[in-house]
C-alpha cells in the first residue's frame, strides 16, 4: 500500500511541474496533448512487454 | 434494525462519528484545493508556478511514503491523527489570515503546501489503518465503500461550492471554511474512543519490512505492470489541479465559477468511474489498459477542445477512465 501511494503520489510533483512548464512556454493545449501522447506511447511500451512476457512464459 | 451489507460499517459508533467528520473534511479539502489553483493564478498568473506549487505540495510523499506508512504502524492513530489534522488546520488558517491581511505572497503559498504535503504524508496511511480498526475487519468493505462514497461526492460538491464562493466573496472564505471543517474533524476524533494502538512490534526494523515489501512487489508480475500503468497515468492524466485552472482561464477565459464547475465535473467522471469499478466482480488487466489508453487519449481530445460544455463533458470519461 505504501508504495501504491509512493508512486501514485510521488510522480505527482514530476507530472505538475511538466504541465506546468509546458503551459507556461506553448500554453495548456499544448500540455494535454503531449501528456496524451506520451502516455500513450508508453502504455504501448508497457502492453507490448507484459504481452511478449506471457508468449515467453 | 438491520443495514443493507454496504452501510454495516455505520453499525459501530466510532465508525459514525469518524465518518461524519471525514464527509465534512473531504468537502473543504476540496475547497482549498480549487482557491489554491485561483489564488497562485491571481498572485503569479504563471502556470509553471501553479506546477511548482503542486510539485511541493506532493514532494514530502514522494520523500517520506514508504518511511510514513512504517511508522504509522507504530504510534498511536487516534493521537497521531489529531496531531497531523492541527497542523493541517493551522495550516489553513495561516494562510486565511495571509490572505485576508492583504500580506499573502507567492512564498508563502510555497512553504505552507509543503507543511500541507508534510502532514499529509503521514495523515494518509494512519487515516486508512484506523478505519480498518473503527469499523472492524467484518466491516471494512463496507467502510472503504462509504469512504469512497463521501470522498467521490465531496469531489462534484467541494470545486463547485469553492468556485461559487470564490466569485462572490473571494478566496479567503474558502480557506476559513475549510480551517472550520478541520475543527470539526479534531472534535470527531476526540469523541472516538478507539485508541488506535500500535501493532504489536515483530522484531523487524522499518528498513528491513520496506525492503522486504518492495521485494515482493517486483518478484509478482502482475503488480509490477499494474505500478507500471499506475506511475504512466499518474505523471500524464491526474494532474487535474493543474490542468484545469489553466485550461478554465486560458483556453475557456472563464472565471472561478467556470474553474469550480469544470472541477466538479471531473468529479462527476470520477463517480462513474468508481460506481464501474464497484459493480465488476475481478477488474482485469485489460481492462486496466483499456482504462489507461482511453484516459489518456481523452487528454488529446481536451487539446482541441475550445468550448465550455464540450470541455465539461469530455473531462468527464477522462477522469472516469483515470478513476477506473
Amino acid at each position: 500500500m505504501s508504495l501504491h501511494t509512493f508512486i501514485y503520489g510521488g510522480v505527482f510533483p514530476f507530472g505538475a511541474f511538466t504541465v506546468g512548464s509546458i503551459s507556461e512556454h506553448w500554453g495548456v493545449s499544448w500540455a494535454f496533448r503531449v501528456a496524451g501522447l506520451v502516455g500513450l506511447a508508453t502504455l504501448s511500451v508497457v502492453l507490448a512487454w507484459w504481452r511478449l512476457r506471457a508468449r515467453d512464459a | 434494525m438491520t443495514l443493507p451489507v454496504g452501510l454495516r460499517a455505520l453499525r459501530h459508533r466510532d465508525f459514525r462519528v469518524f465518518f461524519a467528520g471525514q464527509a465534512v473534511a473531504l468537502v473543504g479539502s476540496w475547497m482549498q484545493q480549487v482557491a489554491q489553483a485561483w489564488l497562485v493564478l491571481s498572485l503569479t498568473n504563471s502556470p509553471l508556478r501553479l506546477g511548482l506549487v503542486g510539485s511541493l505540495n506532493f514532494l514530502p510523499v514522494l520523500l517520506f511514503a514508504i518511511v510514513g506508512g512504517a511508522v504509522a504502524d507504530r504510534l498511536p492513530k487516534r493521537r497521531l491523527l489529531v496531531i497531523t489534522q492541527s497542523l493541517l488546520g493551522c495550516q489553513t488558517l495561516t494562510l486565511a489570515l495571509l490572505i485576508v491581511t492583504g500580506r499573502v505572497r507567492y512564498w508563502h503559498v510555497c512553504a505552507l503546501a509543503v507543511v500541507w504535503g508534510i502532514a499529509n504524508t503521514v495523515d494518509l496511511p494512519v487515516r486508512q489503518a484506523f478505519v480498518v480498526e473503527l469499523a472492524g475487519r467484518a466491516d471494512v468493505t463496507s467502510a472503504v465503500a462509504l469512504n469512497s462514497a463521501a470522498f467521490n461526492v465531496a469531489r462534484i460538491v467541494g470545486p463547485a461550492a469553492a468556485g461559487l464562493l470564490i466569485a462572490r466573496a473571494g478566496v479567503a472564505p474558502a480557506y476559513f471554511i475549510n480551517a472550520g471543517a478541520f475543527v470539526v474533524v479534531i472534535v470527531t476524533l476526540l469523541l472516538v474512543r478507539t485508541r488506535g494502538a500500535p501493532l504489536p512490534r515483530l522484531g523487524t526494523t522499518i528498513g528491513a519490512e520496506i525492503r522486504e515489501g518492495v521485494l515482493y512487489a517486483l518478484r509478482t508480475p502482475r503488480i509490477v505492470v499494474l505500478l507500471a500503468v499506475l506511475l504512466v497515468i499518474s505523471f500524464t492524466v491526474f494532474n487535474f489541479s493543474i490542468y484545469v485552472p489553466l485550461f478554465a482561464r486560458q483556453v475557456l477565459g472563464r472565471g472561478p465559477e467556470g474553474f469550480g464547475l469544470l472541477m466538479a465535473s471531473v468529479g462527476v467522471g470520477a463517480v462513474g468511474g468508481a460506481l464501474t469499478l464497484g459493480a465488476l466482480q475481478a477488474p482485469s488487466l485489460a481492462l486496466l489498459f483499456a482504462t489507461g489508453f482511453l484516459s489518456c487519449a481523452g487528454l488529446v481530445v481536451m487539446s482541441t477542445v475550445h468550448g465550455f460544455g464540450v470541455a465539461c463533458s469530455w473531462r468527464r470519461p477522462t477522469a472516469c477512465a483515470g478513476a477506473s
